[in-house]
């Protein structure tokens, strides 16, 4: 198991997972942090971080609450991808 | 932070970070649609108008209308000596009920029991002095034939020879009915006859000499009138020649161009439609590129007028322009064209034809030095190859035929060799049609994912499913990107053909089995090319837009079983030609991780071949599959056609 930075919270993505800037949408138990104004995401208990994005003024509380946000069916019949730059969510 | 890339693509071209700016326009449109606060997102794209103007012409994905020997269009049996097919062609194959002036079908000739001519003709009239297509006892042979529908929405092909024949018809377009007023816009005739060199009709009665040109005048003939005609569409015939060679017809005036129009061996008789601008003074010159003197005949089928076209489905005549010469690397390799195998040619951009705003083109497609029978299909590139011909041939033997063919969203057209053996393909374009492109097919794009996937038929498929162990997914503990090697690795070492060169990683050689026209050099790496994505059913030009994908997400097999792999058996995998597809990198982005439960390709046409890759890898590897994961392929499976 990787450190565990401070201010950690751990949450279940919905359906359709969150946008990473590294690899794209990633689902299922996950823990986010705040690095530097940064928003960072990995799967529990894998070893590899991800970029969410900037953190702007947000508490880590309202990133996950953000990012817990299930955001509804595409016109494909998919799960939506949630994230915090909207630019990801095509 | 440690950064791994779920595709490696990514660590050798820019890494995209949110916020950069979109790459395509497609996505520039979403974009835009999202911060302007659009709900929608359907992508936008710019469409111009569909033809619509009295004259345009609206191209078809070709599709046949009429065959004897099955009982399409017509009872399933030979066409009698001296009878007639009257085929219905409104309101079928994409010409509407209603409102079509004039088809463009290719009508083919098989089986004839002996020598004679076919004439294609509107229904309610009667048949002229006119010939479409020459036969001799038992050759297959075809010709593109532009008609003008009757008033009852049908045709007649009349077979004027003593023994039965088979018919085919493919239709390739129609022009809307009406006053033709708009430059470019056509005007349908009757069949007349403008010029046979037997009988002094447009010319001395003399056979026309080695090397040597007849000047035709065709405005003020056979209904078309002395002024405002840009080209005409006529069906030349040659009769009794005295040797082997080929006509070129061209505007008069005009130098000789690189084409030719009509090829033929001494004694044969042979037609092929023929579109050609008119000089200024409404003339054409046809050359006799021969050694021994011919006989030509000329029938008008209609003309188009002059001006400068802009309305959707106009045409524009150009000087004709060998775009394609396979013997030389004109247009492609200067190597015959492998058995079965697609040849794509560029069509826009090249020399007389525009960039964009092209919807079909019209050109003169030329076999020769085939070394097995068959026959060439002309098509859109990005649609499926359509059940239909535009060109037979024997072994030996060097043949044209002009070709109506819509132009894909990339400019191209593909040519497909439908013989056991090679053959030189020449394609001469006569001029091209305004208009939006064909868009990529689903069903063609899809086709990307039977890439080294063994055939697997649907009850394959599904018992395969359900010899999957269902089981909930475990944890990612431990997963790292790197557990499934840190770079791409040697294609051939790997599993790969050494295809395109043996210097070639996985990505390279992934890229390389997707890719249309793709350019590369010795150390494979990948220069230019197009992508048609299986996910999206869009064509993509730049490799940055281009991911490789594992089809079977790494985090999802570590979910479902690798996690419990050696380090050997996750490079394998990782690397596995049956694992990796080239897509559309936005679209693989949303992907992500996911099964087909929560993640399906929006190319609805594809799912079929999703789930049968998908059940195949998973089965390869010895993977679980969720409850809903299993529900969500057997219901992709029920989209399978049989």
């Amino acid at each position: 198991m990787a450190k565990q930075p401070a201010g950690v919270r751990s949450f279940t993505t919905p359906p359709g997972g969150v946008m990473t800037r590294e690899v794209g949408a990633i689902t299922g138990p996950v823990e986010v942090w705040v690095d530097a104004g940064t928003v960072l995401i990995r799967y529990v208990g894998a070893l590899d971080t991800y970029t969410l994005g900037d953190a702007r003024d947000l508490s880590i509380d309202e990133v996950v609450a953000i990012l817990g946000t299930d955001q509804g069916i595409d016109q494909y019949g998919n799960p939506r991808t949630g994230g915090l730059s909207a630019e990801r969510s095509h | 932070m440690c950064v791994f890339i779920e595709s490696w693509v990514a660590m050798s071209v820019p890494v995209v970070v949110a916020g950069s700016i979109a790459r395509r326009s497609h996505y520039v449109l979403l974009t835009l649609a999202l911060v302007l606060g659009g709900l929608s997102l359907t992508p936008v794209q710019a469409h111009a108008a569909a033809p619509s103007a009295a004259g345009a012409f609206v191209s078809l994905e070709p599709s046949r209308l009429l065959d004897t020997r099955v009982g399409t269009g017509a009872s399933r049996a030979p066409v009698a000596a001296y009878s007639t097919v009257n085929l219905q062609v409104a309101g079928r194959g994409g010409v509407p009920i209603a409102g079509a002036a004039a088809v463009v079908v290719n009508v083919t000739v098989t089986s004839p029991a002996s020598s004679g001519f076919i004439t294609a003709y509107p229904s309610g009239t009667g048949q002229p002095t006119a010939s479409n297509l020459n036969f001799t006892s038992g050759q297959s042979i075809p010709n593109l034939v532009t008609v003008k529908v009757g008033a009852d929405g049908t045709i007649n092909l009349t077979n004027n020879s003593p023994g039965s024949v088979q018919l085919i018809a493919d239709v390739a377009g129609y022009y809307i009915s009406g006053t033709a007023t708009a430059p470019g816009t056509f005007v349908s005739l009757e069949p007349s006859r403008l010029l046979d060199t037997r009988v002094g009709t447009g010319a001395a009665a003399a056979p026309v000499a080695a090397y040597s040109t007849v000047g035709l005048q065709v405005t003020g003939g056979g209904n078309v009138p002395d002024v405002d005609v840009a080209a005409v569409v006529v069906n030349v015939t040659v009769t009794s020649p005295s040797s082997s060679g080929f006509i070129t017809v061209y505007p008069l005036g005009s130098n000789q161009p690189t084409a030719s129009n009509l090829n033929f061996t001494a004694g044969q008789t042979i037609p092929n439609l023929v579109t050609v601008k008119v000089s200024p003074d409404g003339m054409i010159n046809l050359t006799n590129n021969s050694s021994g003197s011919v006989q030509l005949l000329a029938d008008v089928a209609g003309y188009y007028l002059a001006g400068s076209a802009t309305e959707p489905g106009a045409f524009v005549s150009v000087d004709p322009a060998r775009l394609l010469d396979t013997r030389v690397g004109t247009g492609a390799p200067a190597s015959p064209v492998a058995a079965n195998a697609t040849v794509f040619v560029q069509v826009t951009g090249r020399g007389v034809v525009p960039v964009a705003g092209v919807a079909a083109v019209v050109a003169n497609v030329t076999v020769t030095a085939p070394t097995s029978g068959g026959f060439i299909t002309a098509y859109a590139s990005g649609t499926l190859m359509p059940a239909a011909s535009n060109l037979n041939f024997s072994t030996g033997q060097s043949i044209p035929n002009l070709a109506s063919v819509r132009v894909g969203a990339d400019g191209r057209v593909a040519l497909t060799n439908n013989s056991a053996g090679g053959v030189h393909l020449l394609a001469d374009v006569a001029g091209y049609y305004l208009g939006d492109p064909a868009q990529p097919s689903g069903g063609a794009a899809a086709l990307q994912l039977t890439h080294d996937l063994p055939t697997t038929s649907v009850g394959t498929a599904s018992a395969t499913l359900n010899s999957l162990t269902v089981a909930a997914p475990g944890t990612m503990d431990g997963y790292s990107r790197s557990q499934f090697g840190s770079s791409w690795l040697d294609a051939t070492n790997n599993g790969w053909p050494a295809i395109p060169n043996s210097n070639c990683d996985v990505r390279q050689a992934a890229l390389y089995r997707e890719g249309t026209g793709v350019s590369y050099n010795s150390a494979c790496d990948i220069l230019s090319g197009s992508w048609l994505d299986a996910y999206t059913a869009v064509t993509l030009y730049a490799i940055s837009d281009v991911d490789i994908d594992h089809v079977v997400p790494l985090a999802e097999s570590w979910r479902t079983g690798a996690a419990g792999w050696t380090a050997q058996q996750r490079t394998k995998f990782a690397h596995d030609k049956l694992v990796v597809l080239a897509v559309d990198d936005g679209t693989n982005q949303s992907k992500g991780d996911k099964g087909p439960h929560l993640w399906k390709p929006p190319n609805q046409a594809a799912h079929c071949l999703y789930a049968k890759r998908w059940i195949v890898i998973k089965s390869t590897y010895t993977l679980t599959v969720n409850p809903s994961e299993k529900t969500a392929l057997q219901q992709m499976l029920t989209t399978c056609q049989s």
